[in-house]
């Protein structure tokens, strides 16, 4: 158990986004959470990485309590996560928005200024995950000349670059083309037998359905269900939720 | 306690004053999400056009007012067709916006210090004393808080009863859903505009004929409006009226006791403590 | 040629300043105009001491830690709150630098201000002052290069451009905004010593609005992230108005004229360059 869940409770003004939510998500395994929109998976999402601090509960991952780190501290205890709309350091190359995500002692001021410093230090590490995960570009390209399903492939590339022992993955096939959702389905598959631990959120059960461990359903901001693909799928409440709610 | 009532009276004309200054801030923020700085511009070109119009030009008072209501606002709706709107086609967001209004501010005040030169005037105005009790004010004083105040409720009365109040709460609560509503923002806006600008040259005229005309008042202006905003909660009716009440109240104090030197700094130092533990101001989410 | 290298020996000091300032603002995203009152800050502190009988050089350290301390002061409330925000903070700062060196009156001398001050012995020649400038310039900018050069550098672009993934790829971001504005201070601290020893006498004058307009319009119109761009920009916008000083302008209009020339300057660079003239980044987009 990687990242274990207990008791998350989180309110925005007199809403209650997330109440009372417990999950935990296995090491090497892909875990989906599924859920109607405004059933709290993104602001669970976070609260895990540590954008959102909890009113209530605890986060423990890799059996530490990091419900008090801030979020720059959680990834660097481990936690990379990509974003539903894809956000970019828009006024660098993709080289360089790579090495940010690469390099971990780049806030230490003085060892910088004295260290010899060489852009292309860390080319073939970025050419090698980028071959991986079938994101083709030149390095030297401006990130805005991106189109959207490049976009979506330089924000996993960006996550898996970024040194990392979970992967929390925001809707990764949205809006993308057919072609490049059956490249990442294969490319979820490759990421897991890499010994990956991947928690993703996503709307497209297709999908889920062919890369999930395991999948968590949420319904107003707590878990209603949880279990296999297959199992979860056919459960009736899970449909209900998604179909009867008016 | 007679000094302390004193010193409420004293606060009351810039009570008057910068409620209707920080007002307009206040709510133009939260309907456009901008921090309209350069509404100090408005405040200080409204005395000083009301003063070309009655002393220069030799006017009545009543159209000087209503000629320099009427050149405020254009000004005010200019800046926001011409600045902001363009910036809000691109995509800006709070900086960009942030740099554009200080230089909208600073190039008015430019402008009327070339225009009207820097050294400050002063209106030939003065009205009865009063006397309660000890306290002393004059009748413009009692005129001010009264315009003031009115000015308030029909604002109030603005926003909770009219469709343009609706649609201006929708709007700042969720823009894009007050689209899909079918509120035409982009005429809100202007509304916004227009509304805040007449509150501000208001409250410059008010601030020309108690106090004087400096071109210095508009940055000044600008500054305590925004003070008043943030501490009362920007966005919010009530933390607007708090804040400025607060502010011009705590200022007068310190003018009676340490100095007018010091009113601008230790307002500030209210602000930074503020914004350090409790952005949200007194009205607003502890965010 | 005595007026030559007063022009030259001033306009260092401002590029000192300026280049100073475009770390935090060009690279950090930070939008403080806090730069003109560290700069007084500084001034003040070296006055103070050199006309107490300290050197120059122990003066200008005091002035360098003087801002930097107030700088880190200043840059605490950076880590909670809205960028917007701080820039509001940043400029009530000015007024209460003002109102301290205006009303502290037994260490400021008020208004009137400190005269008197001394250059450093060996530098009283205006020509040997200037060099030394210069040097101090050259100095600044080797030091600020290598900074933002460096993958520190891409750091501090990384909190400007997207603050929250910035802190989602393990960067510690309040501490790098904090360091970016205390590395300015610094800088601009020991402009103000310089401030100080070469105009020999200083008052709240020397330290108000129509200088933080003409700071913040070099780095914008220079442009962004750029040194190049903040030294063209500097250069551009203190000469147009060098020439006036020989007509007979009133000096009433001469002030608005500028202030109106940077403003309108800066404004349209917003509305219609953002990267300025050869600026890598805009703000607030």
């Amino acid at each position: 158990m990687i990242l274990d869940v207990k008791d998350l409770s989180k309110s925005f003004g007199g809403v209650r986004a997330v109440r009372a939510c417990g999950f935990n998500v296995s090491e090497g395994k892909i875990t989906a959470l599924i859920g109607p929109n405004g059933a709290g998976k993104t602001t669970i999402f976070d609260l895990v990485n540590g954008f959102l601090s909890a009113d209530e509960g605890r986060i423990f991952f890799r059996g530490y309590d990091i419900t008090n780190l801030s979020a720059w501290e959680r990834s660097r205890a481990g936690m990379s996560r990509t974003f539903q709309l894809s956000r970019l350091f828009k006024n660098l190359t993709l080289r360089e928005n790579f090495v940010l995500a690469i390099r971990q002692n780049d806030d230490k001021f003085w060892k910088m200024f004295f260290s010899k410093h060489d852009e292309h230090e860390f080319d073939s590490r970025i050419k090698e995950a980028m071959e991986f995960l079938g994101f083709k570009k030149e390095l030297g390209t401006k990130v805005t000349e991106l189109s959207y399903g490049e976009q979506k492939l330089f924000d996993l590339t960006r996550a898996y670059l970024n040194p990392h022992t979970m992967l929390l993955l925001d809707e990764p096939v949205a809006g993308v083309n057919p072609v490049l959702r059956e490249s990442l389905k294969k490319i979820m598959l490759k990421l897991k037998e890499r010994g990956e631990t991947i928690l993703l959120i996503e709307h497209d059960m297709d999908f889920v359905h062919a890369v999930a461990d395991r999948v968590i359903v949420l319904d107003q901001g707590s878990v209603l269900t949880e279990g296999e693909p297959e199992k979860v799928f056919h459960d009736g409440r899970v449909l209900e939720v998604y179909l009867g709610s008016a | 306690m007679p000094i302390f009532f004193q010193v409420i009276a004293n606060g009351l004309v810039t009570f008057a004053i910068y409620v209707l200054v920080a007002g307009g801030i206040s709510f133009l923020y939260a309907a456009t999400r901008i921090f309209h700085l350069a509404n100090g511009v408005v405040v200080l070109g409204a005395g000083y056009v009301f003063w070309w119009a009655w002393v220069w030009l030799g006017w009545h008072p009543a159209a000087a007012v209503v000629f320099s209501l009427v050149i405020s606002s254009a000004v005010g709706l200019l800046m926001n067709e011409f600045v902001y709107e363009p910036l809000r086609r691109r995509g800006t967001k709070g900086l960009g916006y942030l740099i554009a209004t200080l230089a909208l501010l600073i190039f008015g005040t430019a402008v009327v210090m070339a225009l009207f030169g820097a050294q400050p005037r002063t209106f030939d105005f003065q009205t009865a004393s009063l006397v309660f009790g000890g306290v002393y004010m004059t009748v413009f004083q009692l005129w001010a808080l009264m315009i003031s105040i009115l000015l308030l409720i029909v604002f109030f009365w603005i926003i909770r009863f009219t469709r343009f109040g609706k649609a201006l709460r929708a709007t700042a609560d969720n823009e894009t859903v007050a689209e899909v509503l079918g509120v035409d923002t982009k005429m809100l806006r202007r509304w916004a505009f227009l509304l805040a600008s007449l509150f501000a040259a208001v409250g410059g005229i008010l601030n020309g004929l108690e106090f004087n005309l400096d071109p210095n008042m508009g940055i000044i202006f600008a500054v305590r409006g925004f003070t008043a905003a943030v501490i009362g909660g920007v966005g919010s009716f009530g933390g607007a009226v708090i804040g400025s009440a607060l502010v011009s109240f705590l200022e007068q104090a310190i003018v009676w006791f340490l100095g007018a030197g010091w009113r601008n700094a230790i307002v500030f130092i209210l602000l930074f403590f503020f914004l350090l533990l409790r952005p949200g101001g007194i009205f607003g989410s502890k965010n | 040629m005595g007026y030559f290298i007063y022009l030259v020996t001033l306009i260092a000091i401002y590029m000192m300043v300026i280049i100073s300032y475009a770390v935090p603002v060009g690279w950090t995203g930070l939008l403080t105009l806090g730069h003109i009152s560290l700069l007084a800050v500084g001034a003040y502190t070296a006055a103070i001491l050199m006309t107490h009988g300290v050197s120059f050089w122990f003066g200008l350290l005091a002035a360098a830690l003087a801002a930097g301390g107030v700088s880190f002061l200043l840059a605490l409330p950076a880590r909670r709150i809205k960028e917007d925000y701080f820039t509001l903070i940043t400029i009530g700062f000015i007024f209460v630098v003002n109102a301290v060196i205006v009303n502290w009156t037994s260490v400021t001398k008020g208004p009137f201000g400190i005269t008197g001050i001394e250059r450093p012995s060996g530098f009283e020649d205006p020509f040997a002052f200037m060099a030394l400038t210069v040097l101090a310039l050259l100095f600044t900018a080797f030091f600020l290069q290598r900074v933002v050069n460096s993958p520190f550098g891409r750091a501090l672009e990384s909190v400007r451009d997207d603050d929250l993934v910035a802190e989602s790829l393990g960067k510690p971001v309040a501490k790098l905004r904090i360091v970016s504005l205390v590395t300015a201070g610094v800088f601009v601290g020991v402009a103000g010593a310089f401030v100080a020893a070469f105009l020999q006498f200083i008052n709240a004058q020397v330290f108000w609005l129509d200088n933080v307009i003409f700071i913040l319009a070099a780095i914008v119109v220079g442009g962004l992230a750029s040194f190049r761009g903040a030294v063209i920009g500097t250069l551009v916008l203190y000469l147009i108005f060098e020439p006036l000083r020989f007509l007979p302008f009133p000096p009433g209009l001469i002030g608005s004229l500028r202030l109106g020339t940077f403003s309108l300057l800066l404004l349209l660079v917003v509305l219609f360059r953002p990267k300025g003239i050869m600026g890598r980044a805009q703000l607030g987009e």
